[in-house]
């Protein structure tokens, strides 16, 4: 069994880490007419163009295994990894394959990528989401199911296929199943933290964004299985929550660094993937149960502006249910949302007296001894305050 | 008329020139503050784009522009105190230093260099800027006030051009229009005033004469020599067309102005003595080392008789706002659409504009001024600078400093790239025979 | 008929003196220390100081570099960027691409068939991808700087920099000593990171052959392959490249003395 996890975990591996995006090729191979539509961190309904036979990739930054050569001439200096890694893959050739890429306003610097991807890939669709930041207002779920049609639209224009409710519903299902499942191993992370390893959770948790879902379910599926099978112990390591992963991920080896220390409980990675955190309603226009569910039934992240889910508040939540002792709030290197909200984080933590560690990270670290020091350092000042 | 109008008012009386003029009229705009500090009067904070001041007027409630009040404690040298002060509780070096000069200010006993600098009672935030909203949370957590976060949706792409019948038109405007009319219930919670739908079109009215003032006068500078520095008065103009939108004082100033231009021009006079350089600026200014910034060009007889930042933060002015006035609110949710919104969804796209500006202005070159603080202006230059050297055949220069952040001003580094520019355009110059 | 170029740059001055023939007479190299103005004239002093004539026997003198405006004795300014486009042209004709990796700026020229700037890219502010990141990896390893290109030839594994920032490039260096890299693989890595640097910035503008390498560093024979590899062919160097700054800068004083077209060549005299 464990032989047979680790093998799904090592294709889950490949989906995140290979730069050459194999299972996207392994899928266009099998669909030699098929569509890909990529799109950029957080969010994207992704049920829509699965619902026309598209096939949807996250846009993900790499660590060092992509090296920066054209990227940095259209891009100022100052912007974070992911968006000129991910701009990098594009520019390098490697992402030819998108027919239509969308973006969403997260942040100022992200709000260029279409205008460079305009500039330098004329003939690729490259759309703009305006996913609502008056999240609260009563006008903006009508909103949002324009916005989702107008999309749609192009979707259909693209690949020709009309995007039916029953193909909808039926791809709603499909998603419902995938969010089911991460809940689950959510779930395991939370109640017995022992008995799946943080980068495991991660790479079964951050592959869907980069294979056919149907395919992710399998893998999941059958992952989460073997994992609530295993017999393991727990060990004395100190539970944590891990905030900051919302957009540009930390690199794998940073992962299992931390995993060598605490037992990561929760986290905000790729929370896009993550983002409906309830089954979507099947019944009733499928457009507006997406639209509905994205404003109602949701996580947080610092750039979606909801005054229902303060962020410290959502934050102070998500450590008590998962029974954190302590919290890392991590923000990336040049991440303006991200390191404005870590100050408000820091600072609501440390009203409620509950101890954390607030650091930068890059995906394009390649030295961690400072991470684990810091990490090791942490989690021994909470076993010698707890002893 | 109301108080705060009469104590603006003399202000144009006494002024000789419109750059004392707008001067007078903005040190009008601290007092007004300060007195609404001291009698704890509500105040507003908001942004130069978007500020929704047609709806703020209504209910005479003073705004403070927070962009405005930080680049101001950049050319009184004093911006690095504040910018430090929010660095010391938390604040990134990596982040804007516009949202650190107001944390600094708030959390320093709100000194600002020209006045007092007032609590806001009330918050007009909006997604033309991401950090807006970031920024206006702070205020939200720090004093508990109301923060309305107008939501605009912007060009869904390059070329994207609303049509008044298109269904994404019609879907934007329902969900603005709404938007607007909670604000409108909340600056009147917030003020305890009745709305009174007159006196927004009297106000709406005043916004369609100053944006058609404001769209003559940079039409000036298409003259040559160009009879101002979109650099330097620009920013006047663009201040003013801010802090008073929908005012008497700002219709008067606008047509001082332009008359004013229009005298120069009749008289030959430029901006730069001896005009030989004509430029656009993509970007924002330079506050911290403000004079030397401008002076590096100027030594070269350089004017820049354009510049995005007159649009961008000028809230969409630049772009003809024409309000119904027989439809008030559905038209200024209209009108944001077309004309705010554009001129922030343009930074993204504007090679095209820039294309044409060249041609239009006659401009022999692009400066490209990145600043740090500001990803939301600066983030893609390189990548426009790119597509208008290979597609438009116009040179650019790119270079890069910060609004208010001390730290990132390199003179040797700046005054190289654009002696070497000039070069260059001097060289082009020759070669086209000209 | 005698003209003058000096070149106070960062770290080094450097002078030639030329005759109306463009043939150089001297050439001087000083290190440019705290005194730009005294760096100026120690390296035209060494410069004449080849040759058999004195001061007063040079018609015309062009400061360039960073301390162009100390040369008191100098007649006009032109920027390092000009001149870097226009040595580079006169040292090979076809050159139509320029890079120049200098202590604290790398500039990427594009250049007309006579030497005139279309157009350039510069590193921002930070001093990545500049010769300052090789002096941090001399620093760390303490390496003098001549030894560097040499050791970094026999790198068999070079590692992958992943910093960009000069500041932190010492302590990655030695993070990857700690991790058993070898040193050669280390400095290679150091190498790479700024050819990759400074060849994104040839990009900008489009890279246009030939590719001309001017500068100090042109001497580092592991930083000349590096940027042809990322070029993709063979960039131009010779014994010259290293005065180039100062060769365009006597070229501009030429034209002064022989047409008084300075100001039309772009000196804002």
């Amino acid at each position: 069994m464990e032989e047979e996890l680790g093998q799904i975990i090592e294709e889950c591996r490949i989906a995140v880490e290979d730069p050459g995006y194999p299972a996207i090729h392994q899928w266009l191979e099998d669909n030699p007419d098929g569509k890909v539509l990529g799109h950029f961190q957080v969010y994207f309904p992704e049920e829509i163009a699965h619902a026309a036979g598209m096939l949807t990739l996250k846009m993900m930054g790499f660590d060092s295994s992509v090296q920066i050569r054209e990227a940095d001439a259209h891009i100022a200096a100052f912007v974070c990894s992911i968006l000129r890694t991910s701009l990098e893959q594009g520019l390098s050739g490697r992402l030819d394959f998108l027919n239509m890429y969308v973006t969403t306003p997260i942040c100022d610097a992200a709000r260029h990528i279409s205008g460079v991807w305009t500039r330098r890939f004329p003939e690729m669709s490259c759309q703009i989401l305006y996913l609502p930041q008056n999240a609260a207002s009563p006008h903006a779920s009508t909103y949002l199911v324009g916005e989702y049609r107008r999309i749609a639209g192009i979707i259909e224009e693209i690949t020709g296929t009309e995007i039916t409710d029953e193909a909808l519903r039926a791809s709603i299902e499909l998603f419902n199943e995938n969010r089911r499942l991460l809940r689950e191993l959510y779930r395991i992370r939370r109640e017995t933290p022992w008995l799946v390893g943080l980068t495991e959770s991660y790479l079964l948790m951050a592959s869907g964004g980069a294979m056919p879902r149907e395919r992710h379910n399998e893998l999941l599926g059958r992952a989460v299985e073997i994992i609530r099978s295993r017999d393991r112990r727990p060990q004395d390591k100190v539970r944590v929550v891990f905030e900051g992963g919302y957009c540009e991920q930390p690199p794998i080896e940073m992962l299992s660094v931390l995993q060598d220390v605490a037992y990561v409980v929760d986290d905000d990675f790729m929370i896009g993937l993550r983002w409906l955190t309830e089954d979507v309603a099947t019944s009733g226009d499928p457009m507006e149960n997406l639209a509905v569910a994205y404003l109602e039934a949701s996580s947080y992240s610092p750039v979606q502006r909801d005054p229902r889910k303060p962020k410290e508040d959502m934050l102070l939540r998500r450590i008590r249910e998962s029974h954190a002792e302590a919290a890392i709030v991590a923000a990336p290197k040049m991440c303006e949302p991200g390191l404005e909200e870590q100050v408000a984080y820091d600072a609501a933590l440390t009203e409620a007296g509950f101890p954390h560690l607030v650091m930068e990270f890059e995906e394009k670290t390649a030295n961690f001894e400072q991470a684990r020091m810091e990490f090791e350092t942490f989690a021994e000042s909470l076993l010698f305050e707890f002893v | 008329m109301e108080p705060h109008n009469v104590a603006i008012r003399p202000a144009l009386s006494r002024a000789g020139n419109t750059r004392e003029a707008s001067r007078a009229l903005m040190s009008d705009w601290w007092t007004q503050l300060g007195e609404a500090d001291a009698t704890a009067a509500p105040v507003a904070n908001t942004f130069v784009m978007g500020s929704l001041a047609e709806v703020l007027n209504a209910f005479d409630i003073p705004m403070m522009f927070p962009e405005i009040a930080a680049l101001q404690t950049a050319v009184k040298g004093k911006s690095m105190d504040y910018l430090l002060a929010a660095e010391d509780i938390g604040y990134s070096p990596d982040i804007c230093g516009y949202v650190k000069v107001d944390i600094g200010l708030h959390n320093t006993g709100r000194e600002h260099p020209l006045g007092k600098y007032p609590k806001p009672a009330m918050v007009v935030s909006s997604n033309m800027c991401n950090t807006y909203i970031k920024w206006s949370e702070t205020w939200e957590r720090q004093y508990g006030c109301p923060v309305f976060v107008l939501d605009l949706p912007g060009w869904r792409g390059t070329g994207f051009e609303y049509s008044s019948t298109s269904e994404t038109f019609r879907n934007d405007v329902k969900y603005v229009e709404g938007q607007i009319r909670d604000l409108i219930d909340l600056a009147s919670q917030v003020s305890g005033k009745k709305f009174d739908i007159d006196k927004l079109r009297e106000i709406l009215g005043r916004v369609n004469r100053m944006s058609e003032l404001y769209q003559a006068i940079l039409a000036m500078n298409k003259n040559r020599p160009a009879p101002f520095n979109a650099l330097t008065e620009g920013i006047n103009y663009m201040g003013i067309a801010n802090i008073l939108r929908g005012q008497p004082e700002g219709v008067e100033f606008m047509e001082t102005a332009l008359a004013e231009l229009e005298e120069r021009v009749a008289h030959g006079v430029g901006a730069v003595p001896d005009e030989r350089f004509r430029l656009l600026l993509v970007g924002t200014a330079c506050y911290t080392n403000f004079r030397e910034f401008v002076g590096m060009f100027e030594r070269w007889k350089g004017v820049f008789v354009a510049s995005e930042y007159m649009s961008f933060a000028g809230g969409g002015i630049d772009r003809g706002v024409r309000y119904d006035l027989d439809r008030p609110i559905e038209s200024l949710a209209e009108q944001i659409l077309i004309t705010a919104q554009p001129s922030m969804s343009g930074i993204f796209f504007s090679h095209e504009w820039q294309a044409r500006m060249a041609e239009e202005y006659d401009i022999d070159g692009i400066c490209y001024h990145g600043v740090k603080s500001c990803r939301t202006t600066a983030a893609g230059l390189p990548d426009a600078r790119e597509w208008l050297l290979n597609n438009a055949n116009v040179p650019g220069l790119f270079i890069q400093s910060d609004l208010v952040d001390s730290r990132l001003w390199a003179e040797a580094q700046m005054r190289n790239r654009i002696d070497a520019f000039f070069e260059s355009l001097q060289s082009r110059r020759v070669q086209a025979g000209v | 008929m005698l003209v003058a170029g000096v070149d106070v740059g960062s770290t080094q001055t450097k002078a030639v003196v030329m005759t109306g023939d463009h043939e150089i007479l001297g050439r001087g190299l000083c290190p440019t220390g705290a005194q730009l103005a005294e760096a100026g004239h120690t390296a035209f002093s060494l410069a004449l100081g080849e040759t058999s004539f004195s001061e007063p026997d040079v018609a015309f003198v062009v400061g360039t570099g960073y301390g162009r405006f100390n040369i008191s004795f100098g007649d006009a300014q032109v920027t390092e960027i000009s001149c870097h486009a226009r040595g580079a042209v006169h040292l090979f004709p076809n050159t139509r691409s320029v890079l120049d990796i200098g202590g604290q700026d790398t500039k990427a020229i594009k250049v007309t068939s006579d030497g005139q700037v279309i157009d350039f890219n510069m590193n921002d502010k930070c001093a990545a991808g500049t010769g300052r990141f090789l002096g941090a990896a001399s620093d760390a390893l303490e390496i003098p700087l001549g030894e560097l290109g040499p050791l970094a030839m026999t790198a068999k594994n070079p590692v992958q920099m992943t910093t960009t920032c000069t500041v932190f490039a010492e302590s990655e260096i030695l993070g990857w000593l700690a991790k058993g890299r070898r040193v050669e693989d280390v400095v290679m890595g150091v190498h790479h990171s700024i050819a990759t640097r400074s060849v994104a910035l040839l990009r900008r503008a489009g890279i246009e052959p030939e590719v001309t390498f001017t500068g100090g560093v042109t001497r580092n024979s592991a930083m000349v392959e590096m940027v042809s590899q990322f070029v993709g062919s063979p960039v131009n160097t010779n014994e010259e490249s290293h005065y180039c700054g100062a060769i365009g800068a006597a070229l501009y004083a030429l034209d002064q003395v022989l047409t008084g077209a300075s100001a039309e060549r772009g000196m804002p005299i």
